[in-house]
């Protein structure tokens, strides 16, 4: 007899090898290493399935909890929260909604380059879309539930059912809470004349010519971040919006969609001092006076050029290297007040002071 | 969304990867370093010509991986050439092999990493919630973590007999001779690290390989000079049919291998040598079938886990060089990716560990056909050509320090283990802000 081991002969009915110690019988036979390698391959057919799945957990958002941690799941519903966005010093961190499927409401969070190429392809949530979406469930340590989602094409906008309703201001503003359908899409047309800009969102006042009404309309934090600034504003003229209903206490508001929700025409800066107010204007000359100091902005200012006031708001342009004497073009809107006509350079419109 | 052609898709480049990274993994004197050279150099005239999905390139890249985790257990064992993370492995391995039981010896440690790849794909996925955490949780930790696995490795050294001279002087020697080459192996090895990671010896268009000579030289050409020089002969080795190990040395080398590979995949500059002798000091294990297992266990898991940490959603922590070679080109997002990879390094595991099995009994049938002496004469030459060509004569000089600093502990029957000071005292004197003082005592600045 030999060990199976070292193949040296040994005597018979021996349990181990008196050369090499190997074990001559309960020994590892080849059927077994063929067992461990089907494990494996079952293991690894389960998880190709897994992921030609998507590996995603359908789920109602009213079924969600904390114990789902980490799951991965698939959720679909209406954007009932403004989309905004994460901003460090180094651009933007992220995307940020919150959607609602009737059981219950989820924020989701888009982060890092799945966000930056959400943004680069405009394809961008609104408030009153549809979208499903698939993540990871998190647990914020504010104290809620989070999808969070790190892949763009996890997030599926179906614009195909965006209907637009035609409404006039008159009839949005004059509407009881009850007579219209919160996140419904309108659409409107109107002046702005109004623009409020907050810390992460800009509110406008779209005022019919006709009757006087007024509506606010929301511009979010995420458009605010993708359009730039410079778009919307006063003097644009008669300007048709897009947007879903919102309800701000019992008035509704139309919050703007972040991609497409206004046709505004080109600001024309053609009037001049003589012009009507309200007139955009272009006013070239020479600083006669000086009162703050435009090299600090974003704080105001305000000048005299050419005899004519001009105020500069804070956040309107860039920081200028300015003096009495110097020769400016100035952009701005023409106002009356109290003691007389003045410019208003303003912010987030292309209004604006070049040295 | 994932398709089945692009599921196939992957398989097949993890196949490629695979069989491409055995093949070379069949080389004495590879470092995984070299396997990953190897692997972008593939790479790069790939892409440029075939425009492929960079996640099938991972795949690729994951499957060289694999394979050179399974299949260098062989030049290990027959030549007597390992790289850091099989250096434990040498001894049980040497006298297996003089036992003719070199296959028997391959065979069980591919074993231990075939289970260790299969608790790892299983285990990922459940313990993934908890990983976040603990990665918080350590991260502040970790230079003291190091620091103590460096005390671990000191005094692993303890307890030596007596030596067996008659004047008392001489067994004063001869007792602590053994413990102080470890620690002049320590100590050495701790200085050629802090130059190689604070200077580029090796010119910059070389610098992947900085490190590369200095393990070789450590680990894998310490026996090979021996074997030369002792005129070492190999029996006829065996091609055994079954092998001698139960259910309870598997489980315990599985287990403890895990732990130890987990371990090194998650603390930085800890290799799963290291790692699997930790943890199996941890859980008490014993004897030579079960370290065998245990550390071709610890090596794989240390090495794949590695880079399936940066495949896990939301934690992608780029621990190991292929990690951070991989986050160059693609980062991984989805849950059904991650899983797609899991699947990939499963299917890369199987075909892995029946190429070993068959390197394995082509190189059994012709290691001992010939002149050991002969054997280990090409393998040094083999070992000279690999470190020449991937780093110069730079590179050769570092290795032959190296080489002697690695010959300490081979001649004076010291621990091995000490050289690995080479990564982790630079590492740990790095994270634990030291690094500059001991560079300007060494006057390297």
């Amino acid at each position: 007899m030999r060990c199976p081991s070292c193949g040296r002969e040994i005597p018979e009915g021996v349990d181990v090898c008196p050369h090499c110690g190997a074990r001559v019988t309960k020994r590892l036979g080849m059927r077994a290493l063929l067992a461990f390698s089907l494990a494996l391959i079952l293991v690894g057919g389960v998880y190709a399935a897994l992921s030609l799945q998507g590996y995603r957990t359908y789920a109602q958002i009213g079924d969600l909890s904390r114990k789902m941690t980490y799951a991965s799941v698939q959720v679909s519903g209406i954007v009932t929260g403004s989309p905004s966005v994460y901003l460090n010093p180094r651009g933007m961190e992220g995307i940020s909604f919150t959607i609602s499927d009737g059981t219950g409401e989820l924020r989701i969070r888009v982060y890092g380059k799945a966000a930056q190429r959400l943004v680069d392809s405009r394809v961008l949530p609104s408030l009153g879309d549809r979208v499903e979406v698939s993540g990871t469930l998190l647990w914020s340590s504010a104290g809620y539930l989070y999808l969070s989602v790190n892949y763009a094409d996890a997030l599926v906008i179906r614009e195909d059912l965006r209907h637009f309703q035609e409404l006039s201001i008159t009839r949005i503003a004059s509407a009881s809470p009850s007579e219209l359908e919160e996140y419904s899409m309108v659409e409107t047309t109107g002046i702005v004349t109004s623009v409020r800009p907050m810390e992460y969102l800009v509110l406008y006042t779209l005022t019919d010519p006709g009757s006087g009404s007024s509506v606010t309309l929301v511009m979010n934090g995420l458009t605010r971040y993708v359009l730039g600034d410079a778009k919307l504003g006063l003097g644009n003229g008669t300007v048709t919006v897009r947007g879903a209903l919102k309800l701000y206490g019992t008035e509704w508001e139309v919050e703007l969609l972040t991609v497409g929700g206004f046709d505004a025409p080109a600001a024309e800066y053609s009037g001049s001092p003589s012009s009507d107010p309200y007139s955009l204007v272009t006013l070239e000359g020479v600083v006669e006076s000086l009162s703050g100091d435009p090299s600090t902005l974003p704080a105001p200012f305000s000048m005299v050029v050419s005899g004519i006031p001009v105020n500069v708001e804070a956040y309107a342009g860039r920081p200028l290297d300015l003096g009495v004497g110097d020769s400016v073009v100035v952009k701005g809107i023409l106002l009356e007040g109290p003691g007389g006509r003045y410019v208003e350079v303003r912010a987030l419109t292309m209004d604006g002071v070049w040295a | 969304m994932m398709d089945l052609n692009f599921v196939l898709g992957t398989y097949l480049f993890a196949l490629i990867g695979t069989v491409a990274g055995s093949l070379i993994s069949s080389l004495p004197g590879l470092h995984v370093y070299n396997v990953i050279g190897f692997a972008l150099l593939f790479y790069i005239p790939m892409a440029e010509r075939f425009p492929v999905h960079p996640f099938m390139m991972t795949a690729f890249l994951v499957g060289m991986l694999v394979g050179y985790g399974f299949v260098f257990t062989v030049p290990t064992v027959y030549l007597q050439a390992p790289d850091d993370t099989l250096v434990f492995n040498l001894m049980p391995g040497q006298r297996y092999l003089t036992e003719g039981r070199g296959h028997e010896a391959v065979v069980l440690t591919s074993l231990g990493a075939l289970l260790g790849i299969l608790a790892l794909v299983v285990l990922a996925p459940l313990v993934m919630p908890y990983l976040k955490l603990l990665s918080d949780l350590l991260n502040p930790h970790l230079h003291w973590i190091i620091g103590m696995v460096i005390l671990y490795i000191l005094l692993s050294e303890f307890p030596k007999d007596f030596g067996r001279r008659k004047k008392i002087s001489g067994r004063l020697i001869e007792g602590w001779s053994t413990i102080a080459a470890g620690y002049l192996t320590f100590a050495l090895s701790s200085v050629l690290g802090i130059i190689l990671f604070t200077k580029t010896l090796i010119e910059p268009s070389r610098a992947f390989q900085n490190l590369m000579p200095a393990l070789v030289g450590l680990f894998a050409a310490p026996n090979v000079i021996l074997n030369l020089i002792s005129r070492r002969e190999v029996p006829r080795q065996v091609i055994q049919r079954d092998f001698d190990a139960d259910h309870e040395d598997l489980f315990n080398g599985t287990l403890s291998g895990v732990l130890g590979g987990g371990f090194s995949a998650f603390i930085p500059a800890v290799t799963a040598g290291i790692g699997g002798l930790l943890a199996g000091h941890a859980t008490a294990q014993w004897g030579d079938r079960s370290f065998m297992i245990s550390m071709g266990a610890s090596r794989v898991v240390y090495y794949v886990g590695a880079v399936t940490l940066f495949f896990m959603p939301l934690i992608h922590v780029r621990r190991g060089l292929l990690a951070q070679n991989i986050a160059l080109f693609y980062a991984p997002e989805t849950h059904a990716q991650f899983y797609l990879f899991l699947s990939a390094i499963a299917f890369s595991a199987i075909v892995a560990f029946f190429m070993t099995i068959l390197i394995s009994r082509f190189l059994a049938r012709r290691v001992s056909a010939r002149s050991y002496r002969i054997v280990s004469a090409f393998t040094f030459a083999a070992i000279l050509g690999i470190v020449f060509g991937m780093a110069g004569f730079v590179g050769l000089a570092v290795f032959a320090v190296a080489a002697m600093i690695g010959i300490i502990p081979v001649i004076y029957f010291s621990r091995r283990s000490n050289a690995l000071a080479v990564i982790l005292v630079p590492i740990w004197l790095n994270m634990s802000g030291l690094m500059d003082k001991v560079v300007q005592l060494l006057g390297l600045r």
